[in-house]
């Protein structure tokens, strides 16, 4: 369970970012983060992982508070996919890749490779196994850095726009992905700004932008027409066709 | 300097060049994170040198000398020519095959290192007085009052406080080209040179 | 401090100046002041840090002038006044020594950075990189060289970024930054590939992009809005020209 209490935040020398956001992922749980291009969607991320310091409140993993913690150790609780996989790529081949975050984790080498070919396999990327990681095509890359980050088998997962810019089949494997996670208990995160995305794959919406924050369930965000005009996101197609039939 | 430019590299070695450029400006932001006592300024010219040979390195050190020079630091011009040398000597290291084994590659670090001592020490001595206003000056200070000549006081300091540093960037370029993928390195013609043969 | 950019826009004739014009004079100044005694140094540096003021970027200069040259200042006085063994060594109390012309030459070197950093200062901080290349280019500079110059002064922020944007990438997936040298030894390794990878990456692409927009077509670019040049500037630059090679040759002879 990933847990948000009263978080305060702003760059420096600018206006408060956040002021008293709270909100809760319980365990098997998808919350959807929307919000315009500079609502703080990826500030939140950073002030999640620890790449930012809140001012006020705290972030708490299964009851327990990470806030003031180093990034690393923060990192054996949450792990996160970024928008550009290219910024985390560093082996010579996708194995040694995923192997990365086990390994800060000191497991025996039979547990690491176990855990690579599980994630491999769940990616989709197992006959990958041996290439270069820049070798692969942009969708497989993202799906690397999703990989690496499976490997890591961490009780919350935070995803920045995974699902951009995939085609029907990687979407599919995406959405099974985040399906099979849910059901292991796993609290998940994901900034989205594909509605049908979300409508079809989130359980909660907290929309950023507006006046405040509020984690508010999938259905009943996209019916508030007016939450959804403060934040300006499209409605995704069903409540678009819904409308129209109406 | 034009006819070089115009004739001997084609565009590829240009861009190569560019951004090696920065890399030798941003890669000490990494250090500033880590706290290794090294300077990561010269990770971009080897780079360089290897891939696309010792008048690329050279050009690579130059330029990033003297923009450093223009927009943060002016002294950095100054030392240009150490610059230069630190791309030229890899280069031709290079070519002689010298980075095609760890350890070829540790000595190649040792041999940069010397390199950049005989040019950089006239420098500090004609141009500085021998001192540049940072904590290699009290190694400077110690081995002159222990006896030691100017020269061989400055050269000590000099070399003593890079070789660390070549050794690190020459094996970090060369752990670099090794894995790299045909797709990133096609076209340079220096990187023959350095592909191991065991 | 140090690490963000010295240029300082303003309105002043300095600024308005052509770059070519005041890079010749920086390069005067520099052969200049391997001729000039130590009073006449410290003096024309003053006199370098006044224009500086009057043409509003004195405050920049002056405090980056201190910051650069302090330090150093004080190691040459400190190293060859005090510690380099000098035969004309001096007992001053217990152990201290001090040497006269070891001071001597001490303010000689010292004056002749100091009036190097001024006026390297002075011209950096009047003169926009973005300008600088333009008068390059009407100069007729071959186009390979102004792009080595321009390419990176232009990448440079976006480098920066994508360092800072590895290193938290990174240290999301437990890299630690703060273990013993050996881990963040390698942890330099996990930092420098992205960026050095991503880099190559880079270089691919633009040299697709150049050579399809026929960059080396021509031997030189021709510039849309050249930097004002005038015959006075034009005669200036010829004159310290001349005035340089004579100094040389003095150098050279004497
Ligand atoms: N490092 C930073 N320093 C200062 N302001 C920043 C920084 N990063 C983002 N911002 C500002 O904070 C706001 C939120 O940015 P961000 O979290 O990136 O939004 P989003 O991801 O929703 O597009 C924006 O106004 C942005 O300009
Ligand atoms: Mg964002």
């Amino acid at each position: 369970m990933l847990e948000v209490r009263d978080l305060g935040f702003a760059y420096q020398g600018q206006p408060l970012l956040f002021d008293g956001v709270s909100t809760t992922v319980p365990d098997g749980h998808i919350l959807a983060v929307v919000g315009r291009n500079g609502a703080g969607k990826s500030t939140l991320f950073k002030l999640l992982n620890g790449l930012l310091k809140p001012e006020d409140g705290e972030v708490l993993v299964g009851g327990k508070s990470i806030s003031g913690r180093k990034i690393s150790e923060i990192a054996a609780h949450i792990g996160t996919v970024f928008q550009s996989p290219e910024q985390q790529l560093f082996a010579g081949r996708v194995e040694e890749e995923v192997a990365f975050g086990p390994r800060q984790f000191g497991l025996p080498a039979n547990q690491i490779s176990e855990r690579v070919s599980d994630a491999l396999n769940r990616t989709s990327l197992l006959d990958q196994i041996a290439r270069h990681p820049l070798d692969l095509s942009a969708a497989e890359r993202r799906f690397l850095a999703i990989a690496s980050v499976l490997a890591m088998r961490l009780p919350v997962l935070l995803l920045d726009e995974a699902q951009r810019g995939l085609d029907r089949v990687w979407t599919e494997r995406l959405e099974s992905i985040l399906e099979a996670e849910r059901s292991a208990g796993k609290s998940i995160v994901m900034i989205c700004h594909d509605m049908d995305f979300v409508e079809r794959n989130a359980d909660t919406v907290l929309a950023l932008g507006g006046r405040t924050p509020r984690q508010i369930p999938v259905p009943a965000f996209f019916s508030d027409t007016e939450v959804l005009a403060e934040v300006s996101v499209e409605r995704p197609t069903p409540y678009r066709l819904r409308e129209f039939m109406t | 300097m034009s006819a070089i430019t115009k004739t001997y590299f084609d565009t590829k070695v240009l861009a190569l060049i560019a951004v090696a450029i920065v890399i030798n400006i941003v890669g000490g932001q990494f250090n500033d994170l880590l706290r290794l006592p090294i300077f990561l300024d010269s990770i971009g010219t080897i780079l360089v040198a290897v891939l696309a040979g010792p008048i690329a390195g050279a050009i690579t050190g130059i330029f990033t000398n003297v923009i450093i020079g223009l927009i943060f630091a002016p002294v950095a011009a100054a030392f240009a020519p150490v610059a230069l040398v630190i791309g030229l000597v890899a280069g031709l290291l290079a070519r002689a095959g010298w980075f095609r084994t760890i350890w070829q590659t540790v000595i190649s670090g040792v041999v940069i290192a010397a390199a950049l001592t005989v040019v950089a020490v006239p420098i500090r001595i004609y141009i500085f007085g021998g001192v540049t206003g940072s904590g290699a000056d009290f190694f400077v200070a110690y081995f002159s009052s222990v006896g030691q000549t100017l020269v061989s006081s400055v050269a000590f300091t000099v070399f003593g406080s890079n070789v660390a540093d070549k050794v690190l960037s020459a094996l970090l370029v060369w752990g670099l080209v090794r894995q790299l993928p045909e797709r990133l390195t096609a076209g340079y013609d220096y990187l023959k040179f350095s592909k191991a043969a065991a | 401090m140090l690490n963000s950019s010295i240029y300082c826009p303003g309105e002043s004739s300095l600024h308005r100046a052509n770059p070519l014009t005041k890079s010749t004079g920086l390069f005067t100044v520099v052969v200049t002041s391997f001729l000039l005694p130590p009073p006449a140094l410290w003096v024309v540096s003053a006199i370098i840090l006044l224009i500086g003021l009057a043409c509003g970027v004195g405050g920049s200069v002056i405090w980056r002038y201190v910051l650069l040259s302090l330090p150093f200042t004080l190691a040459v006085f400190v190293f060859h006044g005090a510690i380099l063994p000098r035969s004309d060594m001096q007992p001053v109390l217990g152990w201290l020594h001090y040497s006269l012309t070891g001071l001597e030459h001490a303010s000689l070197v010292g004056g002749r950075i100091s009036l190097i950093l001024a006026s390297s200062l002075l011209f950096v901080s009047t003169t926009a990189p973005a300008t600088l290349l333009r008068a390059l280019d009407a100069a007729r500079w071959p186009p390979g060289l102004s792009f080595l110059l321009a390419s990176p002064l232009l990448l440079l922020d976006q480098f920066t970024g994508r360092a800072r944007a590895i290193s938290d990438a990174q240290q999301t997936r437990g890299l630690s930054v703060d273990g013993s040298p050996w881990r963040r030894l390698q942890a330099l390794r996990m930092l420098l590939v992205p960026l050095l990878t991503s880099a190559l990456a880079d270089a691919q692409e633009r040299s697709h992009v150049l050579t399809a927009r026929g960059f080396r077509a021509l031997p030189y670019r021709t510039v849309i809005d050249p930097p004002a040049d005038t015959r006075f500037q034009r005669f200036l630059r010829w004159s310290l020209a001349v005035f340089m090679a004579m100094e040389t040759a003095f150098m050279v002879l004497r």
